[in-house]
């Protein structure tokens, strides 16, 4: 089948130009504004067959809106808009997720868009709503050359490390505060007279501008722990910014958020990345599961967000865990990926109270036993080992399950637009 | 269909020792840090992921198909050798194989009688429908590592501005090679060198003496015939005297990945955006492999062991979309056409293309790019609808999307030679 793609101005440029208010990445090369939009990069990721076409009754009109905020009157105008000008159209981001109250807001206003945005999409058959085409467009952007420009080390070293995990949290984002919160507050075990979790691993750390509306209060559960509240509270005030020795620019030039790249040297130096992954906000309820006997996490629209936060430890073949949205790891299974199950304990990731499941996960890395980590990583023959080739192998094979799935996905999605 | 690769160390790592000094501390790409220190990588499961083949890493070496990777070892030094008679003693089969480097005729004819229990692999460009030896596998390993985001970092533009050209041309000759300074004779005399985007760098004074290059210039132009027409003679003149005269011709500003990180510097495939939008072509001069044809008989042309060499000195103009004609190998426009690339003959006349002889191919060509109006190609690049547009589209097609044909052409191929390998 091949896909035509429609143009109104010129093939792989934007339906839409900047002025609207998109902020498509890698549209902004040196300061001037090529009318770029992803979506030609990925289909040849995907090995999707299209064609472009400027003859809108037999082609897809794909609005790229990139970062343009989904809560904002911009984004609500482009939309009706777009609304009014196509029989039928897809607003995409390749960049950014949307929450279900939106996305519900967005289905029932604009009854001919579809809605496409990067989120994890749910599992096979229950798809949230026929208009909206959640989709891991990360994963898909590290492979395309066209998207961005990405550092893999050839090799990383699995026999120097001087620290226990590496943990980067630049660019402040409520999650990121409160995971950096919870390493600081815990002494390291790592050896006598260790200073906190901070101190003792490679973590990357960058304060708030503004602190006025910043509010930790996620669920009722944490009110029983009101001294982690106090503890974020302070650090807004007190934490300081905290950055590699080295980070890896290309050419002292501006290439906004399409170049993935991480020092060597934060690989080789530490055990295992502890990935602070960005949060989406997909919805989830807590159903009995009658086969387990137990409660259990069912996602509503999409599920936990994957971004290069974790693509990039496991491209340049580190072993990981993250702290994300609940049943992340379950997630990252479910696409095919191995998570380390033979080194740490995922019971915490069905916590649903994102402060207690931090805190549960930093507890759970200071207990760790660093011989037992270090056999594990350094043994080319470990379990560990195997999982990291398998993973690589899952994201850089161009033909396996990963991507034979994804491009299952988007097409079934192409089927379900010329169907509506 | 999945393929066991064997490793004799770990999963990933060469089964040959890459480390060669201190100075050369791998003759794989990629494959040191800072300080010298050789993972001994090999690459051959990156060209597996690329081409979407499945392939599982074994310590047994029964049913298992062993890839002893060169690199860029030289076929003549006395290393290849010895890792050749020690992969025949070792293996009852086993492939010796480069991703880096094209190996001529004359030592593949000499190792493959030798070595009965060996398979060579290199990076060239196999021929049209036919093999010359069962057990010579050429592949253009470097399509495949301008595709992989493990072998390569790659930096291309989206959009490239086509209505501003400052310049014809572009023609990125750094790094001295006998073509380049011969491509630079040819520009200097026909005088296009100032009006357009130039790089070279002449050889340093102790390389021309330390190679004899003056002979080797020599030896190159007589070999084209450059005795037989005044031209001819006046260029080699111009080049002999350019070994001491010329000047270095440096871009304003490059691109480098900060801090220098020289494993993968080596492997980072940038130019300044201002390379393209500025000029309205551009003239690549390819690299050569030396290619073997049978240009005295009936059989006019035809190659022998592989067909015109293809890098990411063309593949990266096409890679960001910009027009392309190439000094290369005989024949270079017509192999990229096997592959599924279009030329651009609504632009030039390629007949230079299918001239045996490099100096008159290349006086050709350069005649060709002298006597082209820069209006007519803005008129073509500035409008979407052209055929040079339709065409830069369709090469990007070819190499970004991982099910078009080229793709496709090379995946068969290249299973085809696997299966090959495990019947021989």
């Amino acid at each position: 089948m091949t896909i035509k793609v429609f143009y109104n101005n010129e093939p792989n440029k934007n339906l839409v130009p900047h002025t609207s208010g998109v902020d498509v990445w890698h549209d902004n090369i040196e300061g001037n504004f090529t009318g770029y939009t992803g979506i030609g990069d990925i289909l040849n990721t995907l090995g999707i067959s299209f064609e472009w076409s400027n003859d809108i009754n037999d082609s897809i009109a794909f609005v790229n809106v990139g970062s343009l905020n989904h809560k904002s009157e911009e984004f609500m105008q482009l939309c009706q808009d777009t609304s009014d000008t196509y029989e039928k159209a897809v607003i995409l981001s390749t960049q950014e997720p949307w929450q279900k109250e939106y996305v519900d807001n967005f289905l029932q206003k604009f009854e001919n868009l579809f809605f496409m945005d990067t989120s994890t999409p749910l599992y096979a058959g229950e798809r949230y709503h026929k208009r909206y085409m959640p989709f891991p467009f990360i994963i898909t952007k590290f492979l395309s050359p066209r998207s961005q420009v990405n550092v893999i080390h050839p090799s990383i070293s699995y026999d120097k490390q001087k620290y226990f995990f590496n943990c980067l949290m630049y660019n402040w984002r409520i999650d990121k505060h409160v995971l950096f919160s919870i390493l600081k507050s815990v002494i390291s075990n790592a050896k006598q007279d260790s200073g906190d979790l901070v101190d003792e691993n490679i973590v990357t750390y960058k304060k708030i501008q503004n602190n006025n509306d910043v509010d930790f209060k996620y669920t009722n559960t944490i009110d029983h722990k009101p001294q982690i509240i106090k503890l974020m509270q302070e650090g807004l005030k007190e934490f300081e910014d905290l950055f590699l020795k080295e980070e890896i620019e290309l050419g002292k030039k501006q290439f906004n958020s399409t170049f993935r790249a991480i020092p060597k040297y934060v690989f080789d130096d530490t055990f295992f990345s502890l990935i602070c992954e960005s949060f989406s906000g997909s919805t989830f309820t807590n159903v009995f599961d009658e086969i387990q006997q137990k409660q259990s996490i069912e996602f509503i629209d999409s599920r936990p967000l994957i971004s290069e936060k974790s693509i990039l430890p496991i491209l340049n073949g580190h072993p990981w865990i993250a702290y994300a949205e609940i049943n992340f790891h379950k997630t990252m299974k479910q696409l095919g990926f191995k998570v380390h199950d033979e080194l740490f304990n995922f019971e915490f990731e069905e916590t649903i109270c994102p402060l207690v499941r931090a805190e549960i996960l930093v507890h759970q890395v200071n207990n760790l036993d660093i011989d037992y980590i270090a056999e594990q990583v350094r043994d080319h023959k470990s379990e560990t080992r195997e999982k990291i080739i398998h993973n690589q192998n899952l994201l850089l094979n161009k033909n396996s399950l990963l991507w034979n799935d994804l491009e299952y996905l988007m097409l079934s999605y192409f089927e379900d637009f010329y169907e509506l | 269909m999945s393929y066991n690769l064997y490793h004799n160390s770990s999963p990933e790592r060469n089964i040959v020792k890459n480390y060669l000094s201190k100075a050369d501390p791998s003759f794989v790409w990629n494959d040191h840090d800072n300080y010298s220190v050789s993972y001994n990588k090999t690459d051959v499961h990156e060209m597996f992921n690329v081409l979407g083949i499945d392939y599982n890493w074994t310590d047994n070496d029964k049913d298992s198909l062993k890839f002893i990777n060169v690199g860029s070892i030289p076929p003549s030094s006395d290393r290849y050798k010895n890792i050749l008679i020690k992969a025949s003693e070792q293996y009852d089969k086993a492939v010796i194989y480069t991703s880096q480097e094209p190996w001529q005729w004359f030592h593949l004819e000499k190792e493959i009688e030798k070595y009965p229990n060996l398979i060579f692999m290199d990076n060239s460009v196999y021929l049209q429908g036919k093999q010359y030896h069962e057990r010579y596998k050429p592949f253009p390993f470097m399509i495949c590592r301008m595709g992989s985001i493990q072998s390569n970092t790659i930096l291309t533009y989206p959009n490239l501005t086509y209505n501003m050209p400052k310049y014809k041309f572009n023609c990125l000759m750094y790094n001295w090679r006998i073509e380049k300074h011969v491509a630079m004779a040819y520009l200097q005399d026909k005088d296009m060198v100032n009006n357009n985007l130039i790089t070279y760098r002449k050889p340093s004074l102790h390389k021309v003496h330390a190679n004899d290059l003056r002979q080797t210039l020599m030896d190159y132009f007589i070999s084209y015939g450059s005795e037989l027409d005044v031209h001819r003679t006046r260029i080699k003149n111009r080049a002999i005297d350019m070994l001491t005269t010329a000047q270095d011709y440096t871009l304003d500003e490059d691109i480098q990945l900060l801090p220098q990180f020289s494993e993968i510097n080596s492997s980072l495939r940038a130019l300044p955006k201002y390379v393209y939008d500025d000029t309205a072509l551009s003239f690549v001069i390819e690299s050569f492999s030396g290619s073997v044809f049978n240009a005295d008989n009936k059989d006019d042309g035809v190659f022998k062991d592989h067909q015109a060499f293809i890098t990411e000195k063309t593949l990266y103009p096409l890679m960001n979309g910009h027009p392309w004609i190439t000094f290369g190998e005989h024949g270079f426009h017509n192999t990229m056409e096997y592959f599924g690339f279009h030329v651009h003959d609504e632009l030039f006349d390629l007949s230079f293309d299918s001239n045996h002889n490099a100096l008159l191919r290349l006086n050709q060509l350069t005649e060709n790019i002298k006597e082209i109006d820069l209006k007519k190609i803005k008129e073509q690049t500035t409008n979407y609808q052209s055929e040079t547009h339709k065409k830069i589209r369709h090469n990007k097609y070819q190499l970004f999307n991982k099910n078009s044909m080229l793709w496709k052409k090379l995946r068969n191929q290249f299973i085809r030679y696997l299966e090959e390998i495990k019947e021989l």
